[in-house]
């Protein structure tokens, strides 16, 4: 199989779970560079499944996946975690920061999880920056615990951003966020207009939060189907 | 490592009451058994020198203990004595160096060691200021006693009461200071040495009062026999010893039955050892104990005790241990969504073990630096300001 300039490929995949009846069949996914993608659905119909998929946590048990025409399905579990870390952003559903560092050190995070990675000068200034950016400067040297839901969603859009990723995947971002909020953070991950944009694939139950999206992808019920014609 | 090191850091600090229980919980079950340990070896080897040292004891017949930590450390129970004759006989033998030893009674309590100048010259023991006594009623001060009583050459002391209710036991002697002994770091340091005849007079032995020449009145007199004149409270007896009264102090009776705790016996060879060990083992009234036997008997007492003791310690490291490896498997399961997101994120797995593992090595490694430090300080203290023995 031959990779495409496409910067997520998915192609005849098939996953599923070692307990349930759950699988989803992926006959073929491209997104192209720069392209803003946002998966909805309803409850388990694979969304968060298909984001692993492509982000390379879950390992296909058919087909392949590529990420900026790196083969991440077909490498071992320590390459496709030196791969994410270093050019993947991520934003989880659960927000997941570590109660026990400050903002500041929680947007710095992965340059102290990457051997490659060092959170030095350049990268401290950047969290400023970023943090400026997302509002959230003044809360840096707080803990999580002292932070709003709204401002803790936003440290996790910014450590998922702040390695400059060329391709961002976001779970559910806005969480139980209320629209207004919701919509400030979608925002964040969607306008970051720093010369090349990364790509961007974000599952969402909220079709609201689609406005601005170059591509919604709908999926049902263990397989997918699309409202628009794959890009690739 | 650095960045590991990092968040296993901020992790332990952040849950600070939780790390602090944690490491008070190791540095306890390392510190006791570390300290027991450390200052029974630190015991051992200074009771052992000063047994070393020491090559004989005679004593009156009773504990060889009690004989041993009288004579060499001033401590323990008051023993049965014997006559001073013993000096005389074992010095007529010239098989051995003897040197009396009176360890009966205080003065700011610290022991008032009566001996002979002997004792400072077996003892290489040196004076810092001032000079060794010469006369009745002079003391010198062991380092630490000297610092103590904050006492000078010149100063005077005064011996405790044995019974401050019991009004006819002997008043206190005043004692007049006239040197400091450089410290030695042994139980001398802590004792006040003086003439044996002195603590004769501080026991009322001896005595000093005014000659019965000059009193006239009759009442001074309770009675008058054919051996001996008993006078009555009228006459004052002297509590302080100076040049002036030295004079009349006096014991009654022979020298030779007047009463010593203790003779320390330095034989002139091994051959002279051999005679003496011979001539008094059959001696009932009197038994002579080599202290270097005496104290490794009590310290293999002492070691029974403290492997008692470390059976103990060890069951309480134990448990305490897997008190902590709950702890940890618990802390792993609370942290299992850390360790996913960290996961997703890409951090190596050998990272994902490696921070928890290092709290782990914090934790430990500060346990085992408060109980080093503690047991240190507690060494310090006991060498440098209760040295004991």
């Amino acid at each position: 199989m031959e990779p495409t300039q496409a910067k997520v490929v998915l192609q005849d995949v098939r996953f599923s779970y070692r307990e349930g009846n759950f699988s989803l069949e992926v006959p073929e996914l491209k997104i192209n560079a720069g392209e803003k993608v946002a998966l909805t659905g309803p409850s388990g119909s694979g969304k968060t499944t298909l984001l692993h998929l492509a982000a390379g946590i879950f390992q296909p048990h058919r087909g392949a996946v590529w990420l900026d025409q790196f083969p991440i399905s077909q490498k071992k579990p320590i390459l496709r975690r030196r791969f994410r870390i270093r050019h993947i952003g991520m934003v989880f559903q659960e927000l997941e920061l570590l109660e026990y560092l400050t903002v500041k050190e929680n947007l710095l995070l992965p340059y102290r999880l990457s051997p490659e990675l060092r959170p030095d000068k350049l990268a401290r200034t950047r969290a400023h920056e970023l943090a400026r950016h997302a509002g959230i400067e003044s809360t840096l040297d707080r803990y999580p615990a002292q932070l709003s839901q709204g401002e803790r969603q936003r440290v996790a859009i910014c450590r998922a951003v702040i390695t400059k990723p060329r391709i961002i995947f976001a779970d559910e971002p806005t969480g139980n966020l209320d629209p207004a909020t919701s919509g400030q953070c979608v925002a964040l991950l969607r306008d970051r207009g720093e010369g090349a944009e990364p790509t961007l694939m974000m599952v969402t139950h909220d079709r609201s939060l689609t406005d601005g999206f170059d591509r919604v992808i709908e999926l049902d019920q263990s397989f997918m189907t699309m409202n628009k014609a794959s890009v690739g | 490592m650095k960045d590991i090191l990092f968040l296993a850091w901020s992790y332990l600090i952040y849950y600070r009451g939780r790390t602090a229980v944690i490491v008070a919980s190791l540095t306890l079950v390392v510190f006791l058994p570390l300290t027991v340990q450390v200052l029974v070896h630190y015991y051992e080897a200074v009771l052992a020198r000063r047994a070393q040292e020491t090559p004989m004891v005679i004593g009156a017949p009773g504990s060889s203990y009690d004989l041993v930590l009288n004579s060499l450390y001033f401590k323990g129970r008051s023993l049965p004595t014997l006559p001073m004759e013993t000096v005389y006989d074992l010095r007529d033998t010239d098989l051995a160096t003897p040197i009396p030893m009176h360890v009966r009674h205080t003065a700011g309590g610290f022991p008032v060691v009566g001996t002979s100048p002997e004792y400072f010259q077996f003892r290489h023991l040196e004076v810092k200021r001032g000079r060794f006594p010469t006369m009745l009623g002079e003391v010198v001060l062991g380092a630490n006693a000297a610092e103590r009583l904050q006492a000078a050459p010149g100063d005077t002391i005064l011996t405790d009461d044995r019974n401050l209710y019991d009004l006819t036991s002997d008043y206190p002697l005043s004692m007049r200071v006239v040197g400091i002994l450089e410290a030695a770091k042994t139980a001398d340091d802590d004792a006040i040495f003086t003439d044996v005849k002195t603590t004769w007079v501080i026991g009322g032995i001896g005595h000093g009062h005014k000659k019965s020449d000059d009193m006239t009145a009759p009442s001074k007199f309770r009675a008058v026999g054919e051996d001996a004149t008993i006078m009555s409270s009228a006459v004052v007896e002297y509590q302080r010893i100076t040049r002036e009264n030295l004079d009349t102090f006096h014991f009654h009776g022979s020298l030779g039955e007047l009463p010593l705790t203790a003779v320390i016996a330095v034989p002139s060879d091994n051959k002279a050892a051999t005679i003496l060990k011979g001539r008094l083992n059959v001696n009932e009234d009197r038994q002579l104990v080599e202290p270097r036997q005496v104290v490794a008997s009590m310290m293999d007492i002492v070691l029974v005790i403290q492997r008692f003791l470390n059976t103990i310690f060890g069951v309480v490291l134990v448990s305490t241990l897997l008190l902590l490896a709950l702890i940890i498997v618990l802390s792993v399961r609370i942290r299992e969504s850390e360790f996913t997101t960290l996961r997703k994120i890409g951090c190596a797995r050998t990272r994902l073990l490696a921070a928890p593992a290092c709290e782990l090595g914090l934790l430990m490694a500060a346990g085992l630096i408060f109980a080093g430090t503690l047991t240190g300080i507690a060494l310090l203290y006991v060498t440098q300001f209760r040295p004991l023995l």
